[in-house]
């Protein structure tokens, strides 16, 4: 097995918060894998990965679940197919940093086109006290 | 020439001209086709297989070789072996 080369990975994969660290790592591990030798028992891949049996059965329900991963049942193996899933992925990290995505959300109150604030400031000049209009 | 098969729904893609896509189908398989390629998801062999294979979203497989070519990043078309590309750039005597 030679150390040279890379491996691509989405990046939707390593921002999904609802994938465990096992999971990730199966994943990885397939996609580095040529097509054709994604046909693999779950002994090789315990070994692979250094996880145990539940782990690695948790792990493939994970990704089966999120629409990582289609299970090919064969004879002695499974065949694993790789696919991207399709859903909107929430990034923990970038909405914890309130400053900066903030900006572009505006209120409500504070824009100009609001029917209700206009409404309000127009009834309150009216409902001034001492206020009784212009001098003729 | 190695050639892997492309999924939508968990089925191979069909024929571009006999298929029952809706529209909005086909526009969802040519955004998850774009979607793919920009993640790397999206391999040279199954580019090969729909295009050869006639399938629908070949044209936008050819679009994505033709912009890599286009902007240097590929030397060679995955499916022809050459230089040669899909469509040419589009110049102000053409108009």
């Amino acid at each position: 097995m030679t150390t040279k080369g890379f491996t691509m990975i989405p990046n939707q994969l390593i921002i999904d918060e609802d994938l465990s660290k096992e999971a990730k790592a199966l994943f990885i591990y397939l996609r580095y894998l040529s097509p054709k030798f994604r046909v693999l028992r779950n002994a090789t891949l315990m070994t692979k990965l250094d996880i145990c049996l539940s782990t690695l059965q948790k792990a493939k329900k994970e990704l089966i679940e999120n629409d990582y991963l289609v299970i090919h049942r064969k004879t002695s193996a499974n065949k694993y197919e790789l696919r991207l899933s399709k859903k909107q992925v929430g990034d923990r990290v970038l909405n914890t940093q309130g400053g900066k995505y903030k900006i572009l959300s505006i209120k409500k109150n504070n824009t100009m086109f609001n029917n209700t604030n206009l409404n309000n400031t127009s009834s309150n000049r009216t409902n001034k006290k001492g206020f009784k209009g212009f001098k003729k | 020439m190695n050639e892997e098969i492309y999924y939508y729904n968990n089925e191979p893609l069909q024929k571009s001209y006999l298929n029952d896509y809706t529209p909005l189908q086909k526009l969802e398989i040519v955004k998850n086709l774009e979607q793919d390629f920009d993640s790397g998801m999206l391999s040279v062999e199954q580019m090969r297989w729909i295009i050869n294979g006639g399938k629908y979203g070949g044209y936008t497989c050819m679009r994505i070789i033709d912009k890599m070519m286009f902007e240097k990043k590929w030397k060679v078309n995955p499916i022809t072996n050459d230089t040669r590309t899909n469509n040419t750039i589009r110049k102000p005597f053409d108009l």
